[in-house]
């Protein structure tokens, strides 16, 4: 049944002749049967007007919009409704408005029904475990640094969050690779029953060097020197190659040469072989004596580490000087690489415990090759399956029974009874009557555990959480892996629940190394790191980035929310801060002098820095740019998002984006001048565009900039240039004027509450796997209110005991 | 000292007796044994959908004139020699595209669900999978996901993304790699060992079911559906298992390690695509190409490509683009080519194959997702044409995506967004 086109004139009478009402009310009451009268009323007589099907004014109509379903997006509409009646946003300024005791009523009522709706719908769906959260587990609970995420299809995020349980879906394709995966996982874990002997070998470079390349070995002390970044010729260590999976340590003795400031290099690992390609990490060695680096990191077996100096050989100058030994630039002295290894923290593996207990174990293992020198010698195959352990029982059964059932309690985060333990047994019993050996019947049945719904998703009982479902939130949401025995045990003893003990369990994980998965992936997903990689800068307009501000980009961020959580520092430091989190590289970049070395550390910024807080950070102002121009649309939407908690609408059909024109004659922000005087748009875009407005001054790799940088063709050839000025000015929503990011960033101080309320829900969608929705706003409130001045780690003790976090 | 954690694997290959392995001897040529005789049904159709998710320039994509007399752009002058056998494609689009993230639209090129990447998205089956499942176990392999560095493009009916292969010589070794007596029986009897632990799982899963609210019932539901039909896909795998692969005298590829060998890696795994077309080791597949950060090996290009589709009008930035595009679609033309002279049953390949090839992006320099670039092969359609749709009102891509799966023999009336079975204009070929 639709109604005639009619336009909102700003006069149209609140109640409109009566006939027209009647019909118009008759109308939608048909179609919305579900609505309740008072509501109808009052969508009648100030919303439908504009918001029908026929006007469809912002693309959102009352007509047909179901009420009290199960479809969420409804539910989001009439959210949406509540939320811009609420904020006087509806009806628009200029047109007749409803009475204050209209309005409120309308919202009350409306309130109520919307809370009731979401809380029949709430809590968190049965939650699959991502691929982080499986890799994490399947290591902890076999005690193997087994890599498998890859080999799983990618999770579907929610929000930015990889972690919702509504989002995470199931299929045959999965359902497979997670068997694969277990497989591959047990075969890598119940191999070995003795543990390889570690040993420990000092290995050089003058083997290589001897084989004329460009790296002089040094008279005074044998070092051999590095000049170039080590592709040409190659600098991987070639003398060594792991022999087992294992842990090894080098010691990089050397120092920099001819060279008044330090060298860093990067450290890779890879197949001895080929070019190592996987980054371990950054280092430096000063000039003056000679230091030692230490690295410690997990190899397969054949794999070999390789040092690349940031360093660039001036081939001209190698020339004249006349001999490597000659050449005056700097370059990386290497003494000598000692290597130790295979280092293991626990043997035999947790796997080997759990799976056959004190049982004679037997295996066939190949005889371990030592690290060799011995260039002839033949590696060890990387990709040769090891057979498994075989294990003697007297008392086959009894022993599956009794060992099933504590692998099945370790992989199920919580104790399991015989009961639950049957079917994994039968399975047992099966396959050693097809022939299966007592090991490879166990390994079957264990596939099976780790295939079954108990692992794969983390259960929790409807209404508040059990002491074991609570152990594993939290575990899940601080180390992002499942609970280790202190909580397990706290659960046993039903303590985990009592708020101090909670309390006292959330520092102890907060303190501990695992914590720091927990800033990685919170802090790459609120804040969309994960596209750090996602676009490349155009090297011609900055030249300066390199793969290294990339990484320490990455590494501020993260360093920066774990500071605010480590030293409990007020949710406003998200907006500004009076530190940053740098090292050198980053520093240069910021231009803040006094900074050296590799490491991140806290550094003072005077009062009138650029700098201070997360939109000022180059990982976040390059995964809002695309790496050739910014979009203040782009960069908005962020704040918006992410810092403001207020994501806006996606724009309506049919609405083409704007096209980015670099050439000068119309700059984005000439164009979204435009945009916004056309009310459709401006409804939206007075909210998104003055944010991006006011980090104008930030270019695509998070440099400061008072005029754009651009490059020109002149006479066939490329120059940098000098664009047209920024301008970083702007008006948010509410009236408050800005003249650059400083003035912003005073702005948005003025609602803290603001601010905290964004990274309360935030920690708490994180942390429960689960959207919040209307029914949480109360609870949201609360947490905002008592956090009062208190800091980032006093939220995330409020997250804890929050009813949010305690109940599915 | 900062150590960045490792996250890599790929000691083994995967799914080796589970997902993958496959069949049949060559076509025509090599293929006596299957060849299909008279009164048998008729040739298989097969469907191949080409993604480039950083899109193409439109002025040079998109031809000018419309139906049989347009004129060719810069791009379809490359396939001038196919003109008649393939449509360009304008005005058509996926409604309400506005994801995560600009190029969110990658995720639902093939399926159409809306509003990718944001909050309380699912993505839904994506075409290839569908007609997969409709066709059944025909081939060894029911589809090949394949990519060259990038995501794959299909996705399961439960909005999983399936993931892709982007190495020729993995692939090589699935399709055409007889193992050992001694592997084959290794194979099947881990097939075994991996119903029986399918059978353990039900049965747990049955158990808890019955304890779970409604919503984690349906969660679970979905885990007891993924259950059997990797039951199914076991026992396909397992009647598969014994019979040879089909035997090809190409030598086995190497990979191309250097990432920005575009053009070298991409020709690699069309050679595969059409020999896997050519033994009926399957009949659907996609490629997913995404340039991403890589600076492609091609002369006069020296800027990545992901960074170039943000040319931003730059005149410089267009001219580079165009040389890699110009490169895609020579890829292209001598892929159908290819296509074209292989003979079946005494016709060209190309007849019943569908090939479609397109981006999610209209406009990769705004990130805009209307008016996408898309041009039908083959397949067996009237062809020769330019069809012109409403470039601000666009017509569901998903109309043409039934069209396709109409002339695979798989009968649906809708498809996600479409809002008619077909595209008007685009027809079968009597």
């Amino acid at each position: 049944m639709r109604r005639s086109r009619r336009t909102c004139r700003p006069t149209c009478a609140p109640w409109g002749p009566l006939g027209l009402l009647l019909a118009i009310a008759l109308a939608t009451l048909q179609a919305n049967a579900a609505v309740p009268a008072p509501l109808q009323t009052f969508v009648q007589s100030w919303c439908a007007d504009c918001h029908n099907a026929d006007s469809n004014k912002g693309g959102f109509s009352f007509d047909g919009l179901a009420f009290g379903g199960e479809d969420p997006a409804a539910h989001a509409r009439w959210v949406r409704a509540f939320d811009r009646v609420n904020a006087g946003e509806m009806p628009p300024k200029g047109k007749a408005q409803p009475e204050a005791t209209a309005k409120s009523a309308f919202l009350a009522a409306l309130g109520k029904d919307l809370t009731t709706q979401h809380n029949a719908t709430k809590g968190t769906v049965l939650r699959r475990l991502n691929r982080a959260e499986y890799e994490n587990t399947l290591r902890d609970l076999l005690g193997m640094r087994i890599e498998v995420r890859d080999l799983l299809p990618a999770d579907s995020l929610s929000h930015g969050f990889d972690n919702v349980g509504e989002a995470l879906s199931m299929s045959d394709v999965q359902l497979a690779r997670y068997m694969e995966a277990a497989e591959f996982a047990l075969d890598t874990a119940l191999t070995q029953v003795t543990r390889p002997v570690p040993t420990k070998v000092v290995h050089d470079y003058k083997a290589s060097a001897a084989r004329g390349s460009h790296w002089p070995i040094r008279d005074e002390d044998g070092a051999v020197v590095f000049f170039n970044n080590g592709i040409e010729p190659d600098t991987s260590l070639k003398s060594f190659r792991a022999a087992v999976e294992g842990n090894y340590r080098f010691r990089i003795t050397g120092y920099a040469h001819q060279s008044k400031d330090a060298i860093t290099f990067a450290v890779h690992s890879g197949p001895n072989g080929k070019i190592p390609t996987e980054l371990l990490g950054y280092y430096e060695l000063a000039p003056g004596a000679a230091r030692s680096v230490t690295i410690q990191t997990l190899l397969r077996a054949g794999e070999t580490i390789k040092i690349s100096p940031l360093l660039k050989l001036d081939l001209l100058k190698f020339k004249e000087s006349g001999g490597k030994a000659k050449y005056p630039g700097p370059g990386l002295a290497i003494r000598g690489v000692e290597v130790e290894g295979p280092l293991y923290e626990q043997w035999p593996p947790r796997a080997v415990t759990l799976l056959f207990g004190d049982l004679a174990k037997t295996a066939k293992e190949a005889p371990l090759t030592p690290p060799s020198t011995d260039k002839k010698k033949k590696a060890p195959p990387v990709d040769a399956p090891r057979p498994l352990i075989e294990v003697s029982s007297a008392n086959p059964d009894a022993d599956a029974a009794r060992l099933l059932r504590q692998f099945a309690s370790a992989a199920f985060r919580r104790p399991v009874d015989d009961a639950r333990v049957a079917p994994y047994l039968a399975l047992f019993q099966a396959e050693t009557k097809r022939g299966a050996t007592f090991s490879h019947a166990m390994r079957t049945a264990a596939v099976a555990i780790l295939c079954a719904p108990d692992f794969l998703y983390l259960r929790e009982p409807a209404g508040p959480l059990d002491d074991y479902a609570l152990a594993s939130r939290l575990s899940y949401f601080l180390w992002r892996t499942m609970p280790d025995d202190e909580l397990l045990r706290l659960a046993a003893a039903g303590k985990l629940r009592e708020p101090a003990t909670l309390r006292a369990q959330t520092s102890r994980l907060l303190a501990h190394a695992n914590a720091s998965r927990f800033y990685a992936d919170f802090t790459d997903a609120w804040l969309n790191l994960r596209e750090i990689d996602f676009t490349s800068p155009d090297r011609k307009l900055y030249p300066e980035f390199d793969g290294q501000l990339q990484d320490a980009m990455l590494a501020e961020s993260r360093a920066f929310f774990r500071e605010l959580i480590v030293t409990n520092l007020s949710p406003t430091n998200i907006v500004a801060s009076d530190f940053a989190m740098l090292n050198r590289r980053l520093a240069e970049h910021y231009n803040i002098p006094g900074v050296t070395g590799l490491d991140i550390r806290k550094v003072p910024l005077p009062p009138d820095s650029k700098r201070g807080g997360v939109m000022t950070q180059a990982a976040v102002l390059k995964v809002s740019a695309n790496g050739s121009n910014t979009s203040p649309v782009v960069r908005g939407v962020w704040v918006l998002e992410r810092i403001l908690g207020q994501p806006p609408q996606p724009p309506p059909p049919g609405v083409p984006g704007l096209e980015p024109d670099v050439r000068g004659a119309t700059t984005l922000r000439e164009q979204l001048d435009k945009h916004r005087q056309l009310a459709s748009c401006n409804s939206c875009h007075r909210a998104i565009d003055p944010p991006g407005f006011a980090l104008e001054s930030y270019d695509v790799i998070g440099g400061w900039r008072e005029v754009f940088r651009v490059y020109r063709k002149r006479k066939g050839k490329i120059v940098l240039n000098s664009g047209p000025p920024v301008d970083a000015s702007g008006e948010t929503t509410d009236g408050g004027k800005f003249a650059n990011f400083a003035d912003f960033q005073k702005l948005l101080l003025t609602r803290p509450e603001r601010i905290t309320h964004t990274i309360a829900e935030k920690l708490l969608t994180f942390s429960s796997g689960r959207e919040l929705g209307f029914s949480d706003r109360e609870e949201v409130n609360r947490i905002v209110s008592q956090l009062k001045t208190g800091g980032m780690r006093d939220l995330v003790e409020l997250v804890v005991t929050s009813p949010i976090f305690q109940t599915k | 000292m900062n150590i960045i954690s490792r996250t890599h694997l790929d000691r083994r290959t995967f799914l080796k007796g589970l997902g993958v392995s496959l069949a049949l001897p060559m076509l025509d040529a090599m293929s006596p044994a299957l060849a299909r005789a008279a009164g048998a049904p008729a040739a298989p159709r097969r469907f191949i959908a080409f993604n480039s998710g950083l899109g193409f320039h439109a002025p040079y994509f998109f031809p000018t004139g419309t139906g049989r007399d347009f004129k060719d752009s810069v791009y379809t002058e490359v396939l001038k020699d196919l003109r008649g056998d393939l449509t360009v494609f304008s005005g058509l689009s996926h409604p309400e595209q506005s994801g995560a993230n600009g190029h969110s639209s990658a995720l639902t090129w093939l399926t159409a669900a809306r509003r990718p990447g944001l909050a309380g998205f699912k993505n839904t089956v994506s075409l290839d999978q569908l007609l997969a499942a409709k066709l059944g176990p025909r081939t060894r392999f029911p589809y090949l996901t394949l990519t060259n560095g990038g995501e794959s493009l299909s996705w399961t009916a439960s909005g999983v993304q399936i993931p892709a292969e982007n190495s020729p010589s993995k692939l090589f070794k699935q399709l055409f790699f007889d193992g050992t007596p001694e592997e084959v029986n290794r194979q099947v009897a881990d097939i075994d060992r991996g119903r029986s632990i399918l059978d353990t799982v039900n049965g747990e899963a049955r158990s808890l079911h019955r304890n779970l609210g409604k919503r984690d019932q349906d969660k679970l539901d979905q885990y007891l559906t993924s259950v059997r039909d990797l039951e199914a896909r076991l026992v396909q795998n397992r009647d598969w298992a014994r019979k040879p692969k089909p035997k090809v005298d190409t030598a086995p590829p190497t990979d191309i390690a250097n990432r920005n060998d575009l053009v070298g890696r991409t020709r690699l795994m069309h050679d595969l695509i059409l020999l896997a077309f050519r033994t009926d080791s399957t009949r659907t597949i996609t490629y997913g190409v995404r340039g991403e950060t890589n600076v492609p090996l091609i002369d006069g290009v020296s800027n990545d490509w992901h960074q170039l589709s943000h040319h931003g009008m730059n005149e410089t930035k267009i001219e580079e683009l165009k040389l890699i595009e110009l490169a895609e679609f020579t890829l292209l033309r001598d892929f159908l080519q290819q296509l074209k002279s292989a003979q079946e049953d005494g016709r060209p390949l190309l007849d019943t194959t569908t090939v479609l090839y397109g981006s999610n992006l209209g406009n990769a320099s705004s990130h805009d997702w209307t008016n996408l670039p898309i041009l039908v092969a083959g397949g067996g359609f009237r062809h020769g044409q330019h069809l012109a749709f409403d470039k601000k009102n666009n017509v569901p891509l998903a109309n043409l995506f039934v069209s396709i799966a109409h002339r695979m023999n798989v009968e649906i009336d809708a498809f996600g967004s479409s809002t008619k079975p077909g595209v008007s204009g685009f027809e079968i070929a009597s």
